[in-house]
């Protein structure tokens, strides 16, 4: 139901029944390879092209989420995802393969969490029983749809950010109340668009962390929670820059939480020996942190709940061309431990 | 498949570098990189030029490191070598040396060049000429040769 | 063309220049004249070779080293080193020829799968494309301007 201006409270705790992620060759080298369930050592996949790959993506982590659930496609109402390549061709066809009902999805990288709040909500008012919800996005694809051919030598800024290779699933059902230790969406709230006029595509970090910080904000609004609710906060992509401005952002509108606390799922994918200089980004990577590392990690218990933020940059090639400013969005969605001790 | 390009690469690149090279005496190689200092020739013609004068004169000019004077009747080619530094004033140094030549020497037709495969053939033909009994048939024609490649365009 | 910032845009953005990390324009430069400088002493060393070896002038030797370079610069572009180059060298490798042959053969690589002629063909001066046609025009415009300049005087 409806709380506060632009949030939902979910009463009847959906929880995220299982979760799978598949992963690109360089994330399968850093920090948290050992969390995904697929790690493809290279770019192409045996495919021929890498749109093809980043649907093989998509189907994989897809089919082990049947594996893991001991479901077919026949048990899944829906399918709600997105990825950012050329009208989301990718996930089309992957939901073509799999044959789910379809709802395409598009907040470039905030997508992830919008598709995981809009699964929430339906599952929670009974509109049904299973949905399949997530992103993806692969590296030489968008890097080819949005910047340059993958082998040109241009040079990237400090600023710039990577697009991860990788997608990341979950299966939203009904929680069980007797199973102990079940992730569930707590709670969510839709952003605003918020343009704050910046050009610089190689800065996307810099452009979306006030979008971050207004949702963040009137997320703790909308519920009237205390600052220190959450266990953790986890922006989407927003880089070692983005991430240092939503908290000056925040800490100015006098919400104070430990910088510790405010992580970025971008900067938790990669080792410090690669290249990526700001961090990582892209569809995929909120997706695939939270479904593999995040819950891990509150199954082992170190986070009851956490607030995760993803941030997208709702601009086109075109319209940068064109000489328009990046206009940001960002959705965050609760996640919390269910049977754990209040 | 990335090792089926690697090697016609280096089949390639083996096949380039391993041709008969065009000018292969020791003193062509060491004038790449150094002044060699080659002694001015004189191949043919009716009256032989004050070669050696011609040559202290073109050393006169201060920019100008190493010369080649080779005489072919009327024709006389200088090749020379620029100081490093020098060469940003390539064009006014070669008008220099051409209204010198021109003035102190009005009898013979120059042909002054500061290519460098001009220099290197004629260190080439110099070392040639200097041997024993060198057909001056095929000097003639060496001479002729070089001229039509200063006078080639691109 | 700019739109007028709107005054909590221009602070944010402020607050943004703050953290955001700088170029290291210094370093970058250094940077750029090693690796453009080690293109250029290979270059050197090729159209040596066309001298030394065949029948090139200096004047003559240009084509054939460009052509050499481009085919380097194609095989370091196929096997992923240019771009690597790239991130270090900045514009000493972008501005040598390889960095046109790099722009040229990175699109070639990349739009393949969309077929040899709408493709590569299409596709192929995706980035180039601009050099070639600024590079043509401000040449015509510079040469307009020299012919002008000389009937003047």
């Amino acid at each position: 139901m409806l709380k506060g201006k632009q949030s939902w409270q979910f009463e009847n705790k959906p929880a995220i029944l299982v979760s799978s992620s598949v992963a690109g060759p360089f994330e399968g080298k850093g920090k948290i390879a050992n969390e995904f369930d697929i790690v493809y050592d290279e770019l192409w996949m045996k495919e021929d092209s890498f749109e093809k790959a980043h649907r093989l993506l998509v189907e994989d982590a897809i089919q082990t989420i049947f594996t893991k659930s001991n479901k077919t496609q026949g048990d899944i109402q829906f399918l709600i995802a997105g990825d950012l390549i050329n009208l989301m061709t990718p996930t089309n066809f992957a939901a073509s393969t799999h044959q789910i009902p379809y709802l395409g999805i598009y907040n470039a990288c905030a997508t992830s969490m919008e598709g995981l709040a809009m699964a929430s909500f339906i599952v929670n008012s009974g509109g049904a029983q299973h949905i399949i919800t997530g992103a993806s996005s692969h590296n030489a694809a968008a890097e080819r749809q949005f910047r340059y051919p993958t082998e040109y030598g241009g040079q990237k800024p400090p600023t710039a950010q990577w697009t991860v290779t990788g997608a990341g699933f979950g299966l939203i059902g009904q929680s069980n109340p007797q199973m102990k230790n079940q992730p569930v969406v707590a709670s969510s709230t839709i952003g605003r668009v918020i343009d704050m006029g910046l050009t610089d595509p190689f800065n996307m970090g810099g452009a979306m962390a006030p979008a971050a910080a207004e949702t963040i904000y009137t997320h703790f609004e909308d519920l009237q929670l205390a600052h220190d609710y959450y266990d953790a906060i986890f922006t989407g992509d927003l880089g070692e820059i983005g991430n240092e401005v939503a908290f000056e952002l925040l800490a100015e509108r006098g919400f104070h939480i430990t910088r510790e606390k405010f992580q970025d799922c971008g900067l938790m994918i990669y080792g410090d020996d690669q290249e990526v200089q700001s961090g990582g980004s892209g569809a995929g990577c909120s997706a695939f942190v939270l479904y593999s590392h995040i819950l891990n990690e509150m199954k082992r218990g170190i986070y009851k709940r956490v607030l995760i933020c993803a941030t997208g940059a709702l601009f086109s090639p075109l319209s940068f061309q064109q000489g328009e400013t990046i206009p940001c969005i960002a959705h965050a969605v609760a996640i919390e431990m269910l049977g754990g001790a209040e | 498949m990335r090792l089926g390009k690697f090697i016609l690469c280096l089949f390639i690149l083996t096949t380039l570098t391993s041709c008969k090279p065009d000018s292969d005496s020791e003193e062509a190689k060491a004038s790449l990189f150094k002044s060699v200092n080659p002694k001015p020739v004189y191949i043919s013609g009716k009256n032989k030029a004050p070669l050696e004068k011609i040559k202290s004169k073109v050393r006169g000019i201060h920019e100008i490191h190493d010369v080649s004077v080779i005489q072919n009747g009327k024709q006389i080619l200088v090749a020379y070598k620029v100081k490093h530094f020098d060469r940003f004033r390539m064009e006014s140094i070669e008008k220099k040396l051409v209204t010198i030549l021109n003035d102190e020497f009005p009898k013979y037709e120059f042909l002054v060049s500061s290519d460098m495969k001009i220099f290197l053939e004629a260190i080439e033909l110099t070392v040639h000429v200097q041997k024993e009994n060198y057909p001056k048939k095929k000097a003639e024609k060496w001479f002729g040769n070089i001229v039509r490649l200063e006078k080639e365009q691109t | 063309m700019k739109k007028e910032l709107k005054p909590e845009q221009k602070k944010y953005q402020e607050l943004q220049q703050k953290h955001e990390t700088k170029r290291p324009v210094l370093a970058n430069c250094m940077k750029a004249f090693i690796v453009g400088g080690l293109i250029c002493v290979i270059g050197q060393a090729v159209s040596l070779f066309y001298m030394y070896y065949f029948n090139f002038t200096e004047k003559t030797v240009g084509n054939p080293t460009v052509a050499t370079m481009v085919f380097f610069s194609m095989l370091l572009t196929g096997f992923g080193i240019y771009d690597k180059l790239g991130q270090i060298g900045g514009a000493g490798s972008a501005v040598p020829v390889t960095g046109f042959g790099n722009a040229v053969i990175s699109a070639a690589i990349e739009h393949k799968t969309e077929g040899f002629v709408l493709g590569v063909g299409g596709n192929i001066f995706k980035l180039a494309g601009a050099v070639i046609v600024w590079g043509v025009f401000s040449a015509f415009v510079v040469a307009l301007i020299k012919t002008l300049w000389l009937m003047w005087i």
